[in-house]
């Protein structure tokens, strides 16, 4: 009795000693700690720091693939068609970005004056600034810990690619014409001049200072530019009103004109 | 005795192993890269090419390698698609939400994935001088050049794996890993916004007087007409005697066109241009060049001075610039007498001269000189 007690005690200091041995390795030795391998996928996100050793991310066949660590107890990400398994670490399979437009196709109708007209969602245009949602608002939703921004840019006369050509509303049909992009505070009438801004702005949103309403400074571009903000995850009051309005001089050449805004929405995670 | 023993020598063969792992760099300690985005151009599906992305990281630990490297790893799905054609990238810093710009001589490339657990990715790479990363949140803008990017299939919570490390010697996989992260994109099947207009064709068209005169001939001296019609034997001054007004946004531009209503009806076409006498005996003094009126000969003129343009150009026409070289006598057939070929807003004077022969039948004349603005839509 007396000796099996004795040879349980040693085994449990012998098994304590070795643990110990084992965390000295990273207490003394703390050069051997190598970075993170990517161990990321397509759905989590490493959010904490985990001390661990060996493992691989990269074990795959064309109907199974797995990401374990050794250390832990099957950790990591085993997944095939009909299953898919996360453990270990603490990882996240949310990370989400939705963003929606919700009017494709807008317009100033006709300009049959030079008076400054707003597009409205129904392309018909009119002579005063649309009501809320119209023309046309975009929806942004994301759990990215820093918020979103969201940015616009023209196509204009250019081929749509970024930076390409010169922002503004265009004539496209000879002899072609281009009504140049300008501030808000210059679209007035008889003057040709053509702006974006943002309105009806949810409360978790930020319009950039160069987009904020109608009486907007700052000019949309063939190069993407900022024009609503977020700082922190979004999933209620984020949608705005993306509006335009424009003028025409007298002279303004007669016929069809048309833009693209191009949109995108970036999640800072 | 004998069992701890086993267990001893167990232990310390995996406590060796374990070292060995150490010293050839397997152990794992992650660090997770914060404030980590990818702005794209364009969050349209299936772009073929021209997407650019600018991308503003923070490491979390130190870098100093040769080459310190950022990969971005795209869904094993999308072979193919976020690199349209592998290559070298342009790489260049930016400054946007507050980043600092990249350190060190900047490259990057991308590759494509191919097949299962191959995946599409791009490396940016600082090398050179002061390339080291610190925890400092850095900016870099990625353009296509001998590699073109493109986006994927429409979705959202596309998410992409992101690994910082670093190379001795290549820009590329790193050889030692470092930080990793995460970021997720949405891709829109149409992420544009049609805008359409139209401007409605303007023409405005305008005469400032109606009724201009020579006055009396009481000398076979050439006369020219007035705005009071009391006439003068000088050029009447810039504003007269009448002045038409065009304002068009016709894209082609603009015609004036005169003609005379002479011995006719008014009707295009009809009788014989010049100034009329229709009292019996009537009597036309037939109308000729403006430049071929000279006294004591009969004659009758029209020709357009004095344009002002304040926006395009109206040009007078060759035949009625009175310059003496192809000028033309005016018809009771509509001819140009100015014209633009752009979107013009303008004014220019009409005139008219005359003379009389010293045989030419005392009495009334008269004419009607018949305008007209047209816009080329």
């Amino acid at each position: 009795m007396k000796r099996g007690f004795f040879k349980k005690v040693f085994s449990v200091a012998t098994i304590s000693f070795l643990l110990f041995l084992w965390l000295s390795v990273f207490l003394f030795f703390p050069n051997l700690i190598v970075k993170a391998q990517g161990m990321t996928s397509t759905n989590y996100k490493i959010i904490s720091s985990d001390i661990n050793a060996g493992g691989r991310d990269d074990q795959t066949s064309t109907t199974y693939k797995m990401q374990d660590t050794i250390g832990g107890i099957a950790t990591g990400i085993s997944e095939s068609a009909l299953y898919k398994l996360m453990a270990g670490y603490r990882t996240l399979d949310d990370l989400s970005i939705s963003f929606s437009i919700s009017d494709l196709a807008i317009g100033f109708g006709d300009f049959s004056s030079t008076d400054v007209r707003w597009t409205t969602s129904n392309e018909a245009g009119a002579t005063s600034q649309p009501a809320n949602q119209n023309p046309t608002y975009i929806t942004i939703a994301t759990n990215a810990p820093n918020g979103a921004i969201v940015s616009a840019r023209s196509q204009g006369d250019g081929t749509g690619i970024e930076g390409n050509g010169s922002a503004g509303i265009y004539k496209s049909s000879s002899p072609t014409k281009l009504i140049a992009a300008t501030a808000c505070t210059t679209v007035t009438n008889g003057t040709e001049s053509y702006a974006l801004y943002v309105k009806n702005i949810g409360s978790n949103l930020t319009a950039d200072s160069g987009f904020n309403g109608g009486t907007c400074s700052g000019i949309i571009s063939t190069i993407g530019q900022t024009i609503l903000t977020a700082s922190v995850p979004l999933s209620t009051n984020n949608t705005a009103d993306i509006a335009l309005k424009a003028a025409i001089a007298s002279t303004t050449a007669a016929g069809s004109y048309a833009d693209v805004i191009i949109l995108t929405a970036t999640g800072r995670f | 005795m004998k069992m701890n023993k086993k267990f001893f020598k167990f232990s310390s063969v995996v406590l060796a192993l374990v070292l060995i792992a150490g010293l050839t760099g397997k152990f794992v300690f992650a660090a997770t890269l914060t404030t980590i985005y990818d702005r794209l151009s364009d969050v349209q599906s299936d772009v073929a090419s021209g997407v650019n992305h600018y991308i503003v990281f923070t490491p979390a630990t130190a870098h100093s390698g040769a080459y310190n490297i950022l990969k971005l790893r795209f869904l094993d799905g999308d072979d193919g698609k976020w690199c349209r054609t592998a290559g070298a990238l342009s790489a260049t810093t930016i400054t946007e939400d507050t980043s600092t710009g990249l350190p060190g001589t900047l490259s990057a490339t991308c590759t494509q994935g191919l097949g299962a657990s191959s995946y599409d990715t791009i490396f940016v790479c600082s090398s050179g001088a002061s390339n080291n990363w610190s925890a400092t949140k850095y900016g870099v803008e990625i353009l296509g050049s001998t590699g073109i990017l493109g986006t994927t299939t429409a979705a959202n919570n596309i998410a992409i794996s992101v690994t910082t490390g670093t190379h001795a010697s290549a820009c590329g996989e790193p050889s030692t890993n470092i930080d990793s992260g995460s970021f997720a994109l949405s891709i829109l099947s149409d992420a544009t916004v049609g805008v359409s207009a139209t401007v409605d064709p303007i023409i405005t068209f305008s005469i400032s007087d109606l009724a201009i005169g020579f006055g009396t001939f009481s000398a076979t001296t050439e006369r020219f007409a007035t705005a009071d019609a009391t006439g003068s034997t000088s050029a009447a001054p810039n504003g007269g005697p009448t002045v038409i007004t065009i304002t068009t946004n016709a894209p082609n531009g603009a015609i004036v066109s005169a003609r005379s209503k002479g011995s006719g009806t008014g009707v295009e076409g009809n009788g014989s241009a010049g100034l009329y006498k229709s009292s019996s005996p009537t009597k036309l003094i037939a109308a000729a060049a403006s430049s071929a009126v000279v006294t004591g000969t009969e004659g009758y003129g029209l020709y357009v001075k004095n344009v002002a343009n304040t926006t395009g150009t109206l040009t007078i026409d060759a035949g009625f610039d009175d310059n003496a070289s192809a000028d033309l006598a005016i018809s009771t057939t509509n001819q140009t007498i100015a014209a633009a070929t752009a979107v013009v807003n303008a004014t220019a004077d009409v005139a008219l001269n005359a003379a009389i022969a010293s045989t030419t039948a005392a009495g009334s004349y008269a004419d009607v000189v018949t305008l007209t603005g047209t816009g080329k839509f």
